[in-house]
């Protein structure tokens, strides 16, 4: 697959979600990132800055994590002038937290989530 | 002002004796005035011109041009000459009477009325926060449940989803994966359901001091580790009540729990018993009391009113559900008990326990 995106970063407190996020996409990038909370998250998003374009990047996030939540990390793309295609999966997809996934930019995907229905999420937000 | 049930108004003691007082201090005034100037003035002065006033002010023009006639004539008739007035006079002077109680008994009919409804309209704002209160908890509790078996339960799909597709060495995985995620939506029912859970079950005869002691002899090591000293300080004399050991244990469990926590670079935690008197519904009561103390950081007073909610938690994502405390004050409150907190931001916070001591909730519960 022709794909630019090279690079996932799955950002997830549960070690098991992760595992499955980066079982259900293997396939579709060369190299996938675990990050277990927001400030992991935040600092391979700091490195990739420096080494890749955002379209060759793609983010799938929680948002309740310890030290920085998914949203936190959202509001920085701006200051870091890298918005990479993003995905947000979340258990409680509140108005406020469907307002500020779509300021961002991003695709929200509401826990339990079908695999086909990320890889969908995946594929669509890489074009 | 309180509302009886039959809607009548419950009018204090105090006012009464104020209203009372006043009307003797008025009388008094009067009946200088009426010895000096030689004239009866009491009428004028004590009914028909306040009365005549309140209609003024109840905005009943009628009830004041009413008043405004009975007062003059009662005028006329104190100030006359004449001791013997015309019979026209004299009708008209009583009838003016009789339409300024009639007037007052209007006045204190509408206002009466309006109490009634201040305070109807007062109980149906009481109830409507009411309602939105338990709206809110509802709607705390919907979300901590999402939030707390939205992750697991997709795992477990997710895993049945790529199962098919899985290589050979993945499936003892995938399987420890599914039973782990099961496991942890199971805690997270029976925390739920320990915080609906019936009373009564293992009602024994609890000592307090014993139990602090062998409650803190378990957490001992995890305070050691976290540079947390515990002191016990034991009441000399024994203080018995009627309760589940167990269940007590696990709310001071979670109270030294959240004190270790609330005191990342160490402190100390200072425990003790005794019995303490409380007025409640119906006079004075003797509790038994169980405090626990921390040099912690403290809770934001903004914090306060909430931390008893079910999955309110101002630890880190992972580090608590928020039902600690919430399924605490279930427990205190299925032994006819309460909990109480102070706290000051970096000082430390002080939780005081109350359960109604052996005889009292014998009688109680025979």
């Amino acid at each position: 697959m022709a794909h630019a995106a090279q690079l996932l970063i799955v950002a997830d407190d549960n070690a098991d979600m992760r595992w499955l996020v980066r079982a259900a996409l293997r396939d579709r990038f060369a190299e996938i990132i675990e990050a277990e909370d927001g400030r992991r998250l935040f600092w391979e998003l700091v490195k990739c800055t420096k080494t890749r374009s955002a379209s060759e990047v793609v983010v799938v996030t929680d948002i309740r994590m310890p030290v920085y939540s998914g949203l936190d990390v959202l509001a920085i793309y701006d200051e870091l002038d890298f918005r990479p295609p993003t995905v947000v999966i979340t258990s409680f997809p509140s108005k406020e937290v469907t307002a500020a996934v779509d300021r961002a930019g991003a695709r929200l995907l509401a826990k339990p989530f079908a695999t086909s229905e990320l890889r969908k999420a995946v594929d669509a937000c890489r074009q | 002002m309180p509302v009886d049930s039959n809607g009548g108004v419950q009018i204090s003691a105090r006012a009464t004796a104020l209203t009372l007082a006043l009307g003797a201090v008025a009388t008094f005034f009067v009946a200088v005035c009426d010895r000096v100037t030689g004239a009866d003035l009491t009428f004028t002065l004590l009914y028909a011109i306040p009365i005549g006033w309140c209609t003024w002010r109840a905005g009943s023009r009628v009830g004041f041009m009413v008043a405004v006639l009975a007062t003059s004539c009662s005028l006329v008739n104190a100030l006359s000459e004449s001791s013997r007035p015309h019979l026209s006079v004299a009708l008209w002077n009583e009838l003016g009477i009789l339409a300024l109680f009639v007037a007052l008994a209007y006045l204190v009919d509408r206002y009466r009325a309006l109490m009634v409804h201040e305070q109807r309209e007062k109980e149906k704002i009481v109830e409507q926060l009411r309602h939105a209160d338990r709206l809110n908890v509802i709607g705390t509790l919907a979300a901590g449940v999402a939030h707390e078996i939205g992750t697991p339960l997709n795992v477990i799909s997710g895993s049945a989803e790529l199962l098919p597709e899985a290589r050979a060495d993945e499936v003892p995985q995938i399987a420890r994966m599914i039973g782990d995620q099961t496991s942890r939506i199971a805690t997270i029912i029976r925390q739920l359901l320990d915080f609906g859970r019936r009373a009564g079950a293992n009602v024994t005869r609890v000592e307090l001091g014993e139990l602090l002691e062998t409650t803190t002899n378990l957490l001992l090591a995890t305070a050691r580790k976290a540079a947390v000293h515990i002191v016990v300080e034991r009441s000399q004399d024994s203080v018995f009540i009627r309760g589940n050991p167990a269940e007590l244990q696990q709310v001071l469990s979670n109270l030294i729990i959240n004190g270790i926590q609330a005191m990342p670079s160490g402190g100390t935690i200072t425990l003790h018993d005794g019995v303490t008197e409380r007025l409640n519904g119906n006079g004075k009561h003797s509790f038994g009391l169980l405090v626990v103390e921390d040099t912690g950081v403290g809770i934001a007073s903004s914090d306060l009113p909430k931390i008893f909610d079910p999955f309110f938690t101002t630890k880190d994502v992972g580090a608590g559900t928020g039902l600690g405390l919430s399924v605490s004050y279930a427990i205190l409150h299925d032994h006819g008990g309460s909990i109480e907190v102070e706290s000051v931001v970096g000082r430390g916070t002080r939780f005081t326990i109350l359960l109604p001591l052996e005889a009292e909730a014998e009688a109680r519960h025979p």
